[in-house]
């Protein structure tokens, strides 16, 4: 079993999930921590929402693409 | 091999209860199920960040194919999701209640006014006599904000857009009508509503909206003239003075 950095085809798609996740967990974290307001809710919901979930769409496709790879799906 | 990777998952594991319990641990008792659901989220956004930076720009070249995929993982579904619940969570918890609507400051007048012990408007009279013990706000706009259906929501988001670019006009209006439901939730069926006339009489047209219930009953809030005392300058004169109630 090799180290991850030998598995490079989706790193590039993997590490633009892994830096939206980060910028979307810390926006989510803003309403967390200092609760609902205009610009808290605009912070958390509006903004750092849908990153999240465009980080989480993006590990999705690379995942189903390397089942796709390995003739598993 | 798999020792070693449940052995850094048991530690990630203890991190983040540890984390959790002591966020925990700094409430007051009786902690809520949404205060509980808000410190995990907290804990999974300290977590998730701590995770997805030491995985992939600190360990990746040290660490097993299997190991980093089982972090990215966690750190890309299992906390993101967390973090989204709790948020969604608390947001939708924490918008009822009348701290939150002051947040935004053209519903200073609105806030100011129900909690005047002077003031007759009938929000003031649910809010003095206590008819409404709390979250005055919400319990008759229910269906406004980002709570209720989808046409709420979308009205929320269309507040929400106008509030934060500036670009609404004073004194706000209420578009379309206030649902009577809001006040038959409460009132309908009681003994008290049933025995009036007029209400029996406009069943049908108060069941329709076709009459609003503040027609006869309001005004419900200050009228967009009676709101300017509770803005601007003045508003600060009256709440500087000895005896404010405010
Ligand atoms: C007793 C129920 C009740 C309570 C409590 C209440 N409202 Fe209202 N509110 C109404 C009704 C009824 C209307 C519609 C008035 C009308 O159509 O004339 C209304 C209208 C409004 C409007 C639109 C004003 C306009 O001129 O069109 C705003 C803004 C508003 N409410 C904010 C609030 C805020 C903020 C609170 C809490 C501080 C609150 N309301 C508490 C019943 C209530
Ligand atoms: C969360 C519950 C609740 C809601 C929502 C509510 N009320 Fe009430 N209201 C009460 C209670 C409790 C009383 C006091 C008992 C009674 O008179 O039935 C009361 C009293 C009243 C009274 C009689 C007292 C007075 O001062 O005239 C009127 C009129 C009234 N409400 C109208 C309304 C209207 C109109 C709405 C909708 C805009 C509304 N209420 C929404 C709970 C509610
Ligand atoms: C056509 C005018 C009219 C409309 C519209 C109307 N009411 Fe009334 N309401 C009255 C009258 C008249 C009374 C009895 C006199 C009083 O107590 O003010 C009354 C009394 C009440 C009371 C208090 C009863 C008591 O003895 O404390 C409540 C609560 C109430 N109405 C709720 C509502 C609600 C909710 C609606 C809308 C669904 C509504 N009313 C619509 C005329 C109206």
């Amino acid at each position: 079993m090799g180290t991850a950095t030998e598995h490079g085809k989706f790193g590039v798609l993997v590490r633009t999930a892994v830096v939206l996740a980060v910028i979307g967990l810390l926006c989510s974290g803003v309403l967390l921590v200092f609760g609902a307001g205009p610009w808290t809710v605009g912070v958390s919901m509006m903004l750092g929402a849908p990153i999240l979930g465009l980080a989480i769409l993006l590990y999705l496709v690379v995942v189903i693409r390397d089942l796709r790879d390995q003739g598993i799906l | 091999m798999h020792s070693r990777i449940l052995r850094r998952f048991t530690f990630w594991g203890v991190a983040g209860f540890a984390s959790s319990a002591a966020a925990v641990e700094g409430q007051q008792p009786g902690l809520a199920g949404v205060d509980l659901i808000r410190t995990a989220a907290i804990a999974a956004v300290v977590l998730g960040v701590l995770i997805l930076i030491l995985t992939e720009f600190v360990v990746k070249s040290r660490i097993s194919r299997t190991a980093y995929h089982w972090l990215v993982l966690f750190g890309l579904c299992v906390l993101p999701a967390t973090a989204l619940v709790g948020a969604t969570v608390t947001m939708l918890e924490e918008t009822k209640t009348v701290d939150s609507c002051a947040a935004c400051h053209v519903m200073d007048p609105f806030v100011y006014d129900l909690q005047h012990e002077d003031s007759e408007t009938l929000a003031a009279r649910h809010y003095k006599n206590n008819w409404i013990p709390k979250n005055h706000c919400y319990s008759c706009h229910t269906t406004y904000g980002v709570h209720g259906a989808f046409e709420a929501k979308r009205d929320g988001f269309r507040h929400w857009l106008l509030y934060v670019t500036g670009t609404y006009e004073e004194p706000i209006t209420y578009k379309g009508s206030f649902p009577n439901v809001s006040c038959l939730d409460c009132h309908d069926g009681t003994p008290k509503y049933d025995q009036v006339t007029s209400h029996v009489v406009l069943d049908r047209d108060l069941r329709s909206d076709r009459v609003s219930c503040s027609s006869c009953h309001g005004p419900a809030h200050p009228t967009p003239g009676e709101r300017g005392i509770y803005e601007g300058e003045l508003w600060e004169q009256l709440r500087n003075t000895e005896n404010s109630v405010y």
